[in-house]
Protein backbone atom coordinates (compact mmCIF):
# COMPACT_ATOMS: atom_id res chain seq x y z
CA UNK A 1 0.00 0.00 0.00
CA UNK A 2 1.12 3.69 -0.90
CA UNK A 3 1.98 6.32 1.89
CA UNK A 4 0.78 8.98 -0.14
CA UNK A 5 -2.63 9.08 0.21
CA UNK A 6 -4.35 12.11 2.23
CA UNK A 7 -7.26 12.21 4.41
CA UNK A 8 -10.55 12.96 3.13
CA UNK A 9 -11.54 15.04 6.58
CA UNK A 10 -9.64 17.23 8.96
CA UNK A 11 -6.39 16.62 9.71
CA UNK A 12 -5.62 14.24 12.38
CA UNK A 13 -3.07 12.15 13.81
CA UNK A 14 -3.08 8.24 15.15
CA UNK A 15 -0.67 6.98 18.16
CA UNK A 16 -0.55 3.60 18.84
CA UNK A 17 0.44 1.78 21.79
CA UNK A 18 0.84 -2.09 22.41
CA UNK A 19 -0.72 -3.67 25.30
CA UNK A 20 2.59 -5.67 26.06
CA UNK A 21 2.41 -9.51 25.88
CA UNK A 22 -0.84 -9.70 23.83
CA UNK A 23 -0.87 -8.93 20.52
CA UNK A 24 -3.50 -5.68 21.21
CA UNK A 25 -2.55 -1.97 19.82
CA UNK A 26 -4.45 0.46 21.39
CA UNK A 27 -5.00 2.94 18.81
CA UNK A 28 -6.24 6.64 19.40
CA UNK A 29 -6.86 9.81 16.84
CA UNK A 30 -6.33 13.43 17.80
CA UNK A 31 -9.73 14.23 16.46
CA UNK A 32 -11.40 11.62 18.86
CA UNK A 33 -9.46 11.77 21.73
CA UNK A 34 -11.95 9.92 24.05
CA UNK A 35 -12.69 6.70 21.72
CA UNK A 36 -10.37 3.92 22.20
CA UNK A 37 -10.25 1.34 19.59
CA UNK A 38 -8.43 -1.84 19.77
CA UNK A 39 -6.17 -3.93 16.86
CA UNK A 40 -5.31 -7.68 17.72
CA UNK A 41 -2.78 -8.22 15.41
CA UNK A 42 -3.16 -11.27 14.75
CA UNK A 43 -5.98 -13.02 16.57
CA UNK A 44 -4.95 -16.61 14.13
CA UNK A 45 -2.68 -16.76 11.40
CA UNK A 46 -1.39 -19.05 8.91
CA UNK A 47 -2.46 -22.30 7.05
CA UNK A 48 -6.08 -21.49 5.80
CA UNK A 49 -7.22 -24.90 6.85
CA UNK A 50 -5.25 -25.29 10.42
CA UNK A 51 -5.10 -22.07 11.56
CA UNK A 52 -3.10 -20.60 15.10
CA UNK A 53 -4.84 -18.93 17.04
CA UNK A 54 -3.03 -16.41 19.28
CA UNK A 55 -5.23 -17.13 22.89
CA UNK A 56 -5.79 -20.69 22.48
CA UNK A 57 -3.53 -22.82 24.84
CA UNK A 58 -0.50 -24.60 23.11
CA UNK A 59 -0.11 -21.28 20.73
CA UNK A 60 -0.56 -18.31 23.21
CA UNK A 61 1.39 -15.61 21.58
CA UNK A 62 2.57 -13.23 24.53
CA UNK A 63 4.82 -10.55 22.48
CA UNK A 64 7.11 -8.07 23.39
CA UNK A 65 6.54 -5.13 21.24
CA UNK A 66 9.22 -2.66 20.45
CA UNK A 67 9.40 0.78 19.57
CA UNK A 68 10.43 1.82 15.99
CA UNK A 69 12.48 4.79 14.30
CA UNK A 70 9.47 5.49 12.19
CA UNK A 71 7.25 5.62 15.34
CA UNK A 72 5.88 2.47 14.87
CA UNK A 73 5.91 -0.91 16.68
CA UNK A 74 6.61 -4.45 15.97
CA UNK A 75 7.45 -7.67 17.23
CA UNK A 76 8.10 -11.35 16.20
CA UNK A 77 6.60 -14.67 17.19
CA UNK A 78 7.67 -18.19 15.98
CA UNK A 79 6.50 -21.86 17.29
CA UNK A 80 8.98 -24.24 15.63
CA UNK A 81 7.59 -26.80 13.31
CA UNK A 82 5.14 -24.50 12.87
CA UNK A 83 4.95 -20.66 11.35
CA UNK A 84 6.98 -17.55 12.28
CA UNK A 85 5.91 -13.71 11.34
CA UNK A 86 6.67 -10.53 12.24
CA UNK A 87 4.67 -7.87 12.78
CA UNK A 88 4.88 -3.73 11.32
CA UNK A 89 2.40 -1.48 12.75
CA UNK A 90 2.78 2.24 11.61
CA UNK A 91 0.16 4.85 12.03
CA UNK A 92 -0.21 7.56 9.56
CA UNK A 93 -2.75 10.73 9.85
CA UNK A 94 -6.20 8.42 9.70
CA UNK A 95 -4.82 5.22 9.13
CA UNK A 96 -3.07 2.15 10.31
CA UNK A 97 -0.75 -0.33 8.35
CA UNK A 98 0.29 -3.35 9.56
CA UNK A 99 2.68 -5.04 7.75
CA UNK A 100 3.08 -8.94 8.22
CA UNK A 101 5.62 -11.69 7.36
CA UNK A 102 4.83 -14.96 7.37
CA UNK A 103 6.78 -18.01 6.76
CA UNK A 104 5.76 -21.69 6.57
CA UNK A 105 8.03 -23.34 9.05
CA UNK A 106 5.66 -26.67 9.00
CA UNK A 107 6.56 -29.93 6.44
CA UNK A 108 3.67 -29.08 4.75
CA UNK A 109 2.59 -27.20 1.80
CA UNK A 110 -0.38 -24.60 2.95
CA UNK A 111 -2.52 -23.87 0.05
CA UNK A 112 -3.43 -20.81 1.28
CA UNK A 113 -2.84 -18.89 3.96
CA UNK A 114 -4.19 -15.50 5.97
CA UNK A 115 -3.69 -13.17 8.95
CA UNK A 116 -6.57 -12.57 10.79
CA UNK A 117 -6.89 -9.54 12.83
CA UNK A 118 -9.44 -7.78 14.97
CA UNK A 119 -10.07 -4.08 14.85
CA UNK A 120 -12.59 -2.95 17.09
CA UNK A 121 -13.99 0.05 18.11
CA UNK A 122 -15.66 -1.27 21.31
CA UNK A 123 -14.33 1.36 23.75
CA UNK A 124 -15.21 4.17 21.47
CA UNK A 125 -18.61 4.59 21.95
CA UNK A 126 -19.64 6.92 19.50
CA UNK A 127 -18.76 4.21 16.89
CA UNK A 128 -19.49 0.77 18.38
CA UNK A 129 -22.13 -0.67 16.88
CA UNK A 130 -23.92 -4.11 18.44
CA UNK A 131 -26.90 -3.63 16.04
CA UNK A 132 -25.24 -3.88 12.85
CA UNK A 133 -27.37 -1.29 11.51
CA UNK A 134 -23.79 0.96 11.14
CA UNK A 135 -21.59 -1.39 9.63
CA UNK A 136 -21.76 -1.34 5.79
CA UNK A 137 -20.45 -3.05 3.17
CA UNK A 138 -20.13 -1.81 -0.57
CA UNK A 139 -22.34 -3.64 -2.45
CA UNK A 140 -22.67 -2.71 -6.46
CA UNK A 141 -21.23 0.63 -5.59
CA UNK A 142 -23.53 1.11 -2.57
CA UNK A 143 -22.41 1.09 1.33
CA UNK A 144 -25.41 -1.38 2.52
CA UNK A 145 -25.70 -1.91 6.18
CA UNK A 146 -24.92 -5.41 7.18
CA UNK A 147 -28.45 -6.28 8.83
CA UNK A 148 -29.74 -5.64 5.00
CA UNK A 149 -27.50 -7.92 3.74
CA UNK A 150 -28.39 -11.92 3.30
CA UNK A 151 -26.95 -13.98 6.06
CA UNK A 152 -26.18 -17.64 6.51
CA UNK A 153 -26.65 -18.75 10.01
CA UNK A 154 -24.61 -20.63 12.44
CA UNK A 155 -23.92 -21.64 15.55
CA UNK A 156 -22.40 -18.07 16.57
CA UNK A 157 -25.54 -15.96 15.00
CA UNK A 158 -23.27 -12.73 15.94
CA UNK A 159 -20.98 -13.75 13.16
CA UNK A 160 -20.68 -13.20 9.35
CA UNK A 161 -18.55 -13.81 7.04
CA UNK A 162 -18.46 -12.10 3.41
CA UNK A 163 -16.01 -14.00 0.37
CA UNK A 164 -15.15 -11.25 -2.07
CA UNK A 165 -15.45 -11.36 -5.77
CA UNK A 166 -12.55 -12.90 -7.68
CA UNK A 167 -11.24 -14.94 -4.09
CA UNK A 168 -11.72 -18.22 -3.09
CA UNK A 169 -14.87 -19.51 -2.03
CA UNK A 170 -13.87 -21.96 0.11
CA UNK A 171 -12.08 -22.23 2.95
CA UNK A 172 -11.51 -24.42 6.08
CA UNK A 173 -10.95 -21.26 8.37
CA UNK A 174 -14.27 -19.29 6.61
CA UNK A 175 -16.67 -22.67 6.21
CA UNK A 176 -16.28 -23.52 10.23
CA UNK A 177 -18.62 -20.31 10.66
CA UNK A 178 -20.14 -20.01 7.64
CA UNK A 179 -20.31 -17.76 5.14
CA UNK A 180 -22.92 -15.25 3.53
CA UNK A 181 -24.28 -16.93 0.37
CA UNK A 182 -23.45 -13.75 -1.99
CA UNK A 183 -19.80 -12.81 -2.72
CA UNK A 184 -18.82 -8.72 -2.76
CA UNK A 185 -16.82 -7.15 -4.99
CA UNK A 186 -14.73 -4.10 -2.62
CA UNK A 187 -12.88 -5.71 0.58
CA UNK A 188 -13.76 -2.91 2.26
CA UNK A 189 -16.19 -3.05 5.91
CA UNK A 190 -16.91 0.79 7.81
CA UNK A 191 -18.96 1.55 10.76
CA UNK A 192 -20.04 5.23 10.33
CA UNK A 193 -20.43 7.35 14.12
CA UNK A 194 -23.42 7.43 15.64
CA UNK A 195 -23.71 11.40 14.73
CA UNK A 196 -22.99 10.01 10.77
CA UNK A 197 -20.08 12.34 10.85
CA UNK A 198 -17.25 10.22 10.84
CA UNK A 199 -16.47 6.67 9.26
CA UNK A 200 -14.26 3.99 10.97
CA UNK A 201 -12.95 1.32 8.10
CA UNK A 202 -10.72 -2.04 7.92
CA UNK A 203 -9.21 -3.29 4.66
CA UNK A 204 -6.13 -5.18 3.32
CA UNK A 205 -3.91 -5.88 0.55
CA UNK A 206 -4.50 -9.61 -1.28
CA UNK A 207 -8.10 -9.90 0.62
CA UNK A 208 -9.72 -12.99 1.18
CA UNK A 209 -12.93 -12.21 3.49
CA UNK A 210 -14.64 -9.76 5.40
CA UNK A 211 -15.98 -10.76 8.86
CA UNK A 212 -18.20 -9.21 11.48
CA UNK A 213 -18.55 -9.71 14.98
CA UNK A 214 -21.33 -7.82 16.85
CA UNK A 215 -20.20 -9.73 20.50
CA UNK A 216 -17.85 -7.03 19.93
CA UNK A 217 -18.46 -4.66 17.02
CA UNK A 218 -15.68 -6.07 15.83
CA UNK A 219 -14.73 -5.78 11.87
CA UNK A 220 -12.15 -7.73 9.95
CA UNK A 221 -10.27 -8.01 6.70
CA UNK A 222 -8.36 -10.82 6.25
CA UNK A 223 -5.35 -10.74 3.56
CA UNK A 224 -3.98 -13.77 1.93
CA UNK A 225 -0.10 -14.67 1.73
CA UNK A 226 -0.83 -16.26 -0.98
CA UNK A 227 0.13 -20.49 -0.63
CA UNK A 228 3.50 -20.77 0.69
CA UNK A 229 5.73 -24.43 0.98
CA UNK A 230 7.98 -25.37 3.43
CA UNK A 231 10.51 -23.14 4.39
CA UNK A 232 8.38 -19.82 1.92
CA UNK A 233 7.57 -17.05 2.78
CA UNK A 234 4.51 -14.28 2.36
CA UNK A 235 4.09 -10.29 3.11
CA UNK A 236 0.52 -9.27 3.74
CA UNK A 237 -0.91 -5.61 4.86
CA UNK A 238 -3.76 -4.63 6.79
CA UNK A 239 -4.86 -1.10 7.41
CA UNK A 240 -7.59 0.75 9.30
CA UNK A 241 -8.81 3.95 8.72
CA UNK A 242 -10.37 6.11 11.70
CA UNK A 243 -11.47 8.76 9.76
CA UNK A 244 -13.07 12.25 11.24
CA UNK A 245 -15.30 14.13 9.20
CA UNK A 246 -15.45 11.68 6.37
CA UNK A 247 -18.76 9.90 4.65
CA UNK A 248 -18.89 6.62 3.48
CA UNK A 249 -18.62 7.68 0.01
CA UNK A 250 -15.51 10.01 0.49
CA UNK A 251 -14.35 6.25 2.20
CA UNK A 252 -14.93 4.25 -0.39
CA UNK A 253 -12.74 6.91 -2.92
CA UNK A 254 -9.46 6.56 -1.03
CA UNK A 255 -9.78 2.84 -0.60
CA UNK A 256 -10.12 2.83 -4.48
CA UNK A 257 -7.95 5.36 -5.38
CA UNK A 258 -5.04 3.44 -2.77
CA UNK A 259 -5.55 0.35 -2.08
CA UNK A 260 -7.27 -1.19 -5.91
CA UNK A 261 -4.05 0.99 -7.26
CA UNK A 262 -1.55 -1.15 -5.49
CA UNK A 263 -3.64 -4.64 -5.87
CA UNK A 264 -6.07 -4.90 -7.77
CA UNK A 265 -7.55 -7.52 -5.73
CA UNK A 266 -10.97 -8.54 -7.74
CA UNK A 267 -9.32 -9.03 -11.29
CA UNK A 268 -7.10 -11.98 -10.25
CA UNK A 269 -3.26 -10.27 -9.56
CA UNK A 270 -3.14 -11.95 -5.99
CA UNK A 271 -1.26 -14.03 -7.54
CA UNK A 272 1.12 -11.13 -9.06
CA UNK A 273 0.93 -8.99 -6.25
CA UNK A 274 2.20 -12.29 -3.99
CA UNK A 275 5.39 -12.51 -6.58
CA UNK A 276 6.34 -9.17 -5.60
CA UNK A 277 6.56 -9.84 -2.25
CA UNK A 278 8.90 -13.09 -2.44
CA UNK B 1 -50.74 -15.72 37.19
CA UNK B 2 -50.76 -15.27 41.12
CA UNK B 3 -46.56 -14.81 41.37
CA UNK B 4 -46.06 -15.52 44.56
CA UNK B 5 -44.87 -11.80 47.04
CA UNK B 6 -41.11 -10.98 46.22
CA UNK B 7 -39.29 -9.31 48.68
CA UNK B 8 -35.91 -9.11 45.98
CA UNK B 9 -33.32 -7.39 47.71
CA UNK B 10 -33.51 -4.13 47.26
CA UNK B 11 -30.71 -1.51 47.94
CA UNK B 12 -32.80 -0.50 50.99
CA UNK B 13 -33.46 -3.85 52.19
CA UNK B 14 -29.83 -4.46 51.78
CA UNK B 15 -28.84 -1.36 53.70
CA UNK B 16 -31.54 -2.33 56.07
CA UNK B 17 -30.67 -6.10 56.74
CA UNK B 18 -27.08 -5.19 56.97
CA UNK B 19 -26.23 -2.03 58.31
CA UNK B 20 -23.77 -1.85 55.24
CA UNK B 21 -23.23 1.44 53.90
CA UNK B 22 -23.72 -0.57 50.66
CA UNK B 23 -21.14 -0.23 48.31
CA UNK B 24 -18.39 -0.15 50.30
CA UNK B 25 -19.30 -4.28 51.03
CA UNK B 26 -19.09 -4.89 47.36
CA UNK B 27 -16.32 -2.77 46.33
CA UNK B 28 -14.32 -4.80 48.20
CA UNK B 29 -12.18 -6.84 45.51
CA UNK B 30 -13.75 -10.34 45.25
CA UNK B 31 -11.72 -12.96 47.77
CA UNK B 32 -11.56 -10.68 50.57
CA UNK B 33 -12.73 -12.01 53.89
CA UNK B 34 -16.07 -10.85 54.77
CA UNK B 35 -16.21 -9.60 57.67
CA UNK B 36 -20.32 -9.20 58.27
CA UNK B 37 -21.02 -13.14 57.71
CA UNK B 38 -24.63 -11.94 57.96
CA UNK B 39 -24.42 -10.14 54.74
CA UNK B 40 -24.53 -13.43 53.16
CA UNK B 41 -27.18 -14.78 54.79
CA UNK B 42 -29.25 -12.43 53.90
CA UNK B 43 -28.47 -12.15 50.32
CA UNK B 44 -29.19 -16.01 49.91
CA UNK B 45 -32.60 -15.52 51.92
CA UNK B 46 -33.57 -12.53 49.72
CA UNK B 47 -32.41 -14.36 46.62
CA UNK B 48 -34.33 -17.91 47.69
CA UNK B 49 -37.40 -15.57 48.27
CA UNK B 50 -37.52 -13.96 44.84
CA UNK B 51 -38.31 -16.90 42.55
CA UNK B 52 -41.65 -16.70 40.55
CA UNK B 53 -43.06 -20.10 39.81
CA UNK B 54 -44.11 -20.65 36.51
CA UNK B 55 -46.64 -23.66 35.76
CA UNK B 56 -45.47 -26.46 33.23
CA UNK B 57 -47.91 -27.08 29.77
CA UNK B 58 -47.80 -25.65 26.61
CA UNK B 59 -45.04 -23.31 26.05
CA UNK B 60 -44.74 -21.25 22.87
CA UNK B 61 -41.68 -20.51 21.31
CA UNK B 62 -40.33 -19.22 18.11
CA UNK B 63 -41.43 -16.87 15.48
CA UNK B 64 -44.00 -17.75 12.64
CA UNK B 65 -41.95 -17.73 9.26
CA UNK B 66 -44.68 -15.37 7.83
CA UNK B 67 -44.59 -13.13 10.76
CA UNK B 68 -40.62 -12.77 10.54
CA UNK B 69 -40.68 -11.95 7.42
CA UNK B 70 -42.95 -9.01 8.20
CA UNK B 71 -41.32 -8.18 10.81
CA UNK B 72 -37.86 -7.89 8.57
CA UNK B 73 -39.74 -5.95 6.13
CA UNK B 74 -41.29 -3.15 8.98
CA UNK B 75 -37.53 -3.10 10.75
CA UNK B 76 -35.35 -3.18 7.33
CA UNK B 77 -33.71 -5.95 8.20
CA UNK B 78 -32.90 -8.67 5.44
CA UNK B 79 -35.52 -11.82 6.71
CA UNK B 80 -32.20 -14.14 6.70
CA UNK B 81 -31.25 -12.64 10.09
CA UNK B 82 -34.32 -13.42 11.81
CA UNK B 83 -34.73 -17.18 10.45
CA UNK B 84 -32.77 -18.57 12.89
CA UNK B 85 -35.71 -18.53 15.18
CA UNK B 86 -38.31 -19.71 12.91
CA UNK B 87 -40.29 -21.45 13.07
CA UNK B 88 -43.15 -20.99 15.89
CA UNK B 89 -43.88 -24.14 17.82
CA UNK B 90 -45.55 -25.24 20.61
CA UNK B 91 -43.17 -27.29 23.61
CA UNK B 92 -43.85 -28.93 26.77
CA UNK B 93 -42.11 -27.37 29.64
CA UNK B 94 -42.08 -28.94 33.14
CA UNK B 95 -43.56 -26.77 35.96
CA UNK B 96 -40.13 -24.58 36.89
CA UNK B 97 -39.57 -21.16 39.37
CA UNK B 98 -37.19 -18.68 37.77
CA UNK B 99 -35.91 -15.56 39.55
CA UNK B 100 -38.20 -12.41 39.22
CA UNK B 101 -34.85 -10.03 38.82
CA UNK B 102 -31.82 -10.60 37.36
CA UNK B 103 -28.96 -11.32 39.51
CA UNK B 104 -27.81 -7.91 41.46
CA UNK B 105 -24.00 -6.90 42.00
CA UNK B 106 -24.97 -7.38 45.49
CA UNK B 107 -26.11 -10.78 45.25
CA UNK B 108 -23.08 -11.86 42.97
CA UNK B 109 -20.77 -9.84 45.51
CA UNK B 110 -22.23 -12.02 48.20
CA UNK B 111 -21.16 -15.58 46.44
CA UNK B 112 -17.82 -13.89 45.23
CA UNK B 113 -17.17 -13.41 49.44
CA UNK B 114 -18.12 -16.51 50.75
CA UNK B 115 -16.64 -18.87 47.95
CA UNK B 116 -13.51 -16.46 47.25
CA UNK B 117 -14.39 -16.50 43.59
CA UNK B 118 -12.50 -13.58 41.66
CA UNK B 119 -14.64 -11.07 39.96
CA UNK B 120 -13.20 -7.84 38.44
CA UNK B 121 -16.44 -5.76 37.81
CA UNK B 122 -14.97 -3.13 35.37
CA UNK B 123 -16.08 -0.50 33.99
CA UNK B 124 -18.50 0.96 36.50
CA UNK B 125 -17.11 3.70 38.63
CA UNK B 126 -18.94 6.48 37.38
CA UNK B 127 -22.05 4.85 38.87
CA UNK B 128 -23.14 5.85 42.49
CA UNK B 129 -22.46 3.22 44.77
CA UNK B 130 -26.09 2.77 46.09
CA UNK B 131 -26.68 2.57 42.59
CA UNK B 132 -24.15 -0.34 41.66
CA UNK B 133 -25.72 -2.90 44.48
CA UNK B 134 -28.88 -3.14 42.62
CA UNK B 135 -27.34 -3.23 39.15
CA UNK B 136 -27.36 -6.17 37.48
CA UNK B 137 -24.11 -8.40 37.64
CA UNK B 138 -22.16 -8.56 34.57
CA UNK B 139 -18.43 -9.48 33.77
CA UNK B 140 -19.87 -12.87 34.72
CA UNK B 141 -19.39 -15.38 32.15
CA UNK B 142 -21.21 -18.91 31.47
CA UNK B 143 -19.49 -21.09 34.68
CA UNK B 144 -19.66 -17.90 36.51
CA UNK B 145 -23.69 -17.88 35.99
CA UNK B 146 -23.70 -21.54 36.92
CA UNK B 147 -21.43 -21.79 39.67
CA UNK B 148 -23.43 -19.01 41.34
CA UNK B 149 -26.57 -20.99 40.46
CA UNK B 150 -24.72 -23.85 41.93
CA UNK B 151 -24.09 -21.91 44.96
CA UNK B 152 -27.97 -21.15 45.51
CA UNK B 153 -29.12 -24.43 44.48
CA UNK B 154 -30.31 -23.66 41.28
CA UNK B 155 -29.67 -23.44 37.79
CA UNK B 156 -29.43 -21.38 34.26
CA UNK B 157 -32.86 -21.29 32.54
CA UNK B 158 -32.64 -23.51 29.66
CA UNK B 159 -33.60 -21.17 26.35
CA UNK B 160 -37.03 -22.61 25.99
CA UNK B 161 -37.62 -21.76 30.08
CA UNK B 162 -35.97 -18.06 29.81
CA UNK B 163 -38.59 -17.08 26.49
CA UNK B 164 -41.65 -19.16 28.47
CA UNK B 165 -41.42 -17.16 31.37
CA UNK B 166 -40.92 -13.52 29.37
CA UNK B 167 -43.61 -14.46 26.82
CA UNK B 168 -46.17 -15.97 28.84
CA UNK B 169 -48.56 -19.05 28.12
CA UNK B 170 -50.33 -16.73 24.64
CA UNK B 171 -46.77 -16.47 23.49
CA UNK B 172 -46.36 -11.93 23.74
CA UNK B 173 -43.54 -10.81 21.18
CA UNK B 174 -42.47 -8.48 24.30
CA UNK B 175 -42.64 -9.59 28.37
CA UNK B 176 -45.75 -6.79 28.50
CA UNK B 177 -47.65 -7.20 25.42
CA UNK B 178 -47.09 -7.64 20.90
CA UNK B 179 -46.10 -3.77 20.87
CA UNK B 180 -42.28 -2.20 21.37
CA UNK B 181 -42.65 -0.18 23.96
CA UNK B 182 -39.46 2.01 25.19
CA UNK B 183 -40.75 3.42 28.63
CA UNK B 184 -41.13 -0.33 29.52
CA UNK B 185 -37.38 -1.36 29.56
CA UNK B 186 -34.09 -0.23 29.13
CA UNK B 187 -32.92 0.48 25.13
CA UNK B 188 -30.99 2.57 23.72
CA UNK B 189 -33.62 3.61 21.30
CA UNK B 190 -32.73 7.38 21.72
CA UNK B 191 -29.04 6.16 19.76
CA UNK B 192 -26.87 7.60 22.79
CA UNK B 193 -23.43 6.92 22.13
CA UNK B 194 -22.77 4.08 23.93
CA UNK B 195 -25.85 3.82 25.46
CA UNK B 196 -26.65 4.92 29.45
CA UNK B 197 -25.49 1.78 30.88
CA UNK B 198 -27.54 -0.64 32.78
CA UNK B 199 -30.07 0.23 35.26
CA UNK B 200 -31.18 -1.22 38.24
CA UNK B 201 -33.10 -4.22 38.50
CA UNK B 202 -36.26 -3.12 39.39
CA UNK B 203 -36.40 -0.37 37.06
CA UNK B 204 -39.01 -1.02 34.48
CA UNK B 205 -42.19 -2.37 36.57
CA UNK B 206 -43.96 -1.73 33.85
CA UNK B 207 -41.88 -4.51 31.93
CA UNK B 208 -42.74 -7.45 34.01
CA UNK B 209 -43.98 -10.35 31.89
CA UNK B 210 -47.81 -12.01 32.02
CA UNK B 211 -46.10 -14.50 34.93
CA UNK B 212 -44.36 -11.38 37.02
CA UNK B 213 -40.71 -11.98 36.01
CA UNK B 214 -38.81 -8.66 35.70
CA UNK B 215 -36.47 -7.17 33.13
CA UNK B 216 -36.52 -9.63 30.58
CA UNK B 217 -36.01 -7.15 27.70
CA UNK B 218 -33.43 -4.76 27.82
CA UNK B 219 -30.98 -3.62 30.59
CA UNK B 220 -28.82 -6.48 30.11
CA UNK B 221 -29.16 -10.36 27.91
CA UNK B 222 -28.35 -13.42 29.84
CA UNK B 223 -26.56 -16.33 29.83
CA UNK B 224 -29.16 -19.84 29.14
CA UNK B 225 -28.25 -23.01 29.95
CA UNK B 226 -28.60 -23.73 26.13
CA UNK B 227 -26.15 -23.52 23.16
CA UNK B 228 -26.43 -23.31 19.57
CA UNK B 229 -26.67 -26.49 17.19
CA UNK B 230 -22.77 -27.93 17.78
CA UNK B 231 -21.48 -25.36 19.52
CA UNK B 232 -21.34 -26.24 23.45
CA UNK B 233 -19.30 -23.51 23.66
CA UNK B 234 -21.54 -20.54 21.76
CA UNK B 235 -24.44 -19.83 24.45
CA UNK B 236 -27.58 -18.38 23.92
CA UNK B 237 -27.68 -15.11 25.36
CA UNK B 238 -31.72 -13.85 25.40
CA UNK B 239 -33.09 -10.65 26.08
CA UNK B 240 -31.34 -7.41 24.42
CA UNK B 241 -29.37 -4.85 26.05
CA UNK B 242 -28.37 -1.14 27.40
CA UNK B 243 -26.68 -0.43 24.34
CA UNK B 244 -29.07 -2.14 21.55
CA UNK B 245 -32.17 -0.09 19.67
CA UNK B 246 -33.14 -2.25 17.07
CA UNK B 247 -36.27 -3.47 18.27
CA UNK B 248 -36.48 -6.81 17.29
CA UNK B 249 -33.76 -7.66 19.14
CA UNK B 250 -35.66 -7.44 22.39
CA UNK B 251 -38.12 -9.95 21.20
CA UNK B 252 -38.19 -13.11 23.88
CA UNK B 253 -38.14 -14.77 20.56
CA UNK B 254 -35.17 -13.22 18.90
CA UNK B 255 -31.84 -15.58 18.29
CA UNK B 256 -29.29 -13.55 17.47
CA UNK B 257 -27.04 -13.15 20.46
CA UNK B 258 -24.65 -16.00 20.85
CA UNK B 259 -21.41 -15.67 23.16
CA UNK B 260 -18.41 -17.35 23.60
CA UNK B 261 -19.05 -19.03 27.07
CA UNK B 262 -16.27 -17.53 28.62
CA UNK B 263 -16.68 -14.13 27.66
CA UNK B 264 -17.03 -11.49 30.61
CA UNK B 265 -18.96 -8.46 29.34
CA UNK B 266 -20.44 -5.67 30.77
CA UNK B 267 -24.36 -6.27 28.88
CA UNK B 268 -24.42 -10.13 29.76
CA UNK B 269 -25.56 -11.06 33.39
CA UNK B 270 -28.11 -13.87 34.45
CA UNK B 271 -31.38 -14.73 36.02
CA UNK B 272 -31.28 -18.47 38.08
CA UNK B 273 -33.88 -21.19 37.39
CA UNK B 274 -34.87 -24.15 39.45
CA UNK B 275 -37.35 -27.41 39.08
CA UNK B 276 -40.19 -27.58 40.59
CA UNK B 277 -43.40 -26.14 42.06
CA UNK B 278 -42.16 -23.44 45.20
CA UNK B 279 -42.96 -25.20 48.70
Amino acid sequence: MTHQDKPAGRAASLTIRPQQKTQALNIQSSAFPAQNFCYVIPEAIGSTDRTIWGAAPGTLMAPDWMQTNDSGWTYAWRKEGCLEFSVHAQPADDYLDVRIRLRNLSETAWPESLSFSCFSPRAAADFADFDGTRTFLLTDEQWTPITQIERRDSNRPTIQLWYLKGGPRQLGFVDSFRAAPQVYPEAVLAVRSYDGKHVIAVTADKPLFLFSNLEFSCIHCCPSFGPLRPGEEGVATHRVFICPNTTLDQLADRVRATVIATWTWSSGSRTGARRRYR
Amino acid sequence: MNPSPCPRLTRRAFVAATGATTWSLLSRRAGATDTSGAVVDVVARAAKRAMIPIPGGRAVVGTDRAEAEALAEKYNVHPSWLANETPRRIVEVASFLIDRFPVTNAEYRAFCQATGRQWVPAGQGRLAADTLATLPATFVNRDDAMAYAEWCGRRLPTEVEWEHAARGASGLAYPWGDEWDPTRCNSNERHVPGGRGPTPVDAYPSGASPFGVMDMAGNVCEWTAGSYADAPNAGVVKGGFWMQHEVYRFRAACRMMSQLAGNRQDYIGFRCAKDGRPS
